[in-house]
């Protein structure tokens, strides 16, 4: 089983979520999310674990570092939320890229199980078929 | 552009990869890479002999080697003058550098990567970062690298799989 685990540093640039630097290293990743805060006041920073199974074709996805942006805690209009619903969006988008199915917000602390689409093929196969005999069946009795 | 106080002391940061990552971050301001020209290993102290430099070529062994730090010289290679990635000695310090460049290649941003290796024979234990620079602003054209290592006592291989992950399957295809 070959399983692979990156931190992606992720800052809010240009109204998206934009990768900065991919280590696979959780502690360095963090640090090297705090200096990016440390020289951007405002700019929010994320940092997302990223486990992939290779065999599988699952990838899971979480923040474990994730900046309070200045302003934030006193902006109560919600504006302060649009940086992690495009994090949702970015992470998609990412999925989407990667043949993952990853569609859960990179910036909000949840786990996220994500599987390679095609499990739902075999049922479908199987509807055909049964649908297949019974058209089969059908007509054969009414030639009859 | 670059000055000696954009490149951090190990007593501003202690580790390596974290000072060059910075370094690249503080070159690049606004664009999404820094170029080349911006890179002055004067700047960079003792942290230059750890550091190459490579220019992307197409096919990809092709990669030529503009600058090779003293410490990232393979002990079988007399210059590093005119030197491909091909060259490259398999079990030097440079060849541990370059294993993530494809990942760099693609997600064009710097990547680090740490693990156990061997080097010459003994174990070590290593960190190097790759980073990606552009003189056009788009196509990477350069990449700066680097990396640091220990000896340890007892291997500890980079490949070795990590468990994996304890997760509950919950997700519903949708």
């Amino acid at each position: 089983m070959t399983v692979h685990t990156v931190y992606e540093v992720r800052a809010y640039r240009e109204d998206d979520w934009q990768i900065e630097a991919v280590l696979d290293d959780q502690s360095l990743a963090v640090a090297a999310a705090r200096k990016i805060e440390s020289r951007f006041a405002n700019t929010p920073v994320v940092v997302v674990q990223e486990i992939r199974d290779v065999a599988r074709n699952h990838l899971k996805s979480r923040s474990v570092y994730r900046s309070e942006p200045a302003g934030q805690a006193a902006d109560g209009d919600g504006g302060a939320k649009a940086p992690p619903s495009d994090a949702r969006r970015s992470a998609k988008r990412e999925a989407v890229k990667t043949g993952a199915r990853a569609v859960r917000p990179a910036a909000e602390a949840q786990d996220t199980v994500c599987s390679a689409a095609g499990t739902q093929l075999p049922w479908v196969l199987f509807g055909l078929l049964l649908l297949t005999i019974a058209t089969y069946v059908a007509v054969k009795s009414f030639s009859a | 552009m670059s000055d000696s106080r954009t490149y951090l002391s190990e007593a501003e940061e202690r580790r390596f990869v974290l000072r060059l990552l910075e370094y690249w971050q503080v070159l690049r301001g606004a664009r999404d890479f820094p170029r080349l020209a911006d890179i002055n290993f004067n700047d960079m102290g003792h942290d230059s002999a750890s550091c190459a430099v490579l220019t992307l070529a197409d096919p990809l062994d092709e990669t030529g080697l503009v600058h090779v730090g003293l410490r990232l010289k393979p002990e079988e290679w007399e210059t590093t003058d005119q030197r491909r990635l091909s060259e490259v000695p398999p079990d030097s310090l440079l060849f541990h550098m370059v294993t993530h460049l494809q990942t760099t290649l693609q997600k064009r941003v710097p990547v680090s990567m740490g693990g156990g290796f061997t080097l010459y024979g003994k174990p070590v234990l290593g960190r190097s970062i790759l980073l990606p620079l552009s003189d056009d602003g788009e196509t990477i054209s350069h990449v700066l690298g680097g990396i640091n290592y220990k000896v340890v006592r007892e291997p500890v291989f980079r490949d070795t799989p990590r468990s994996a992950p304890r997760v509950a399957i919950t997700g519903r295809m949708r």
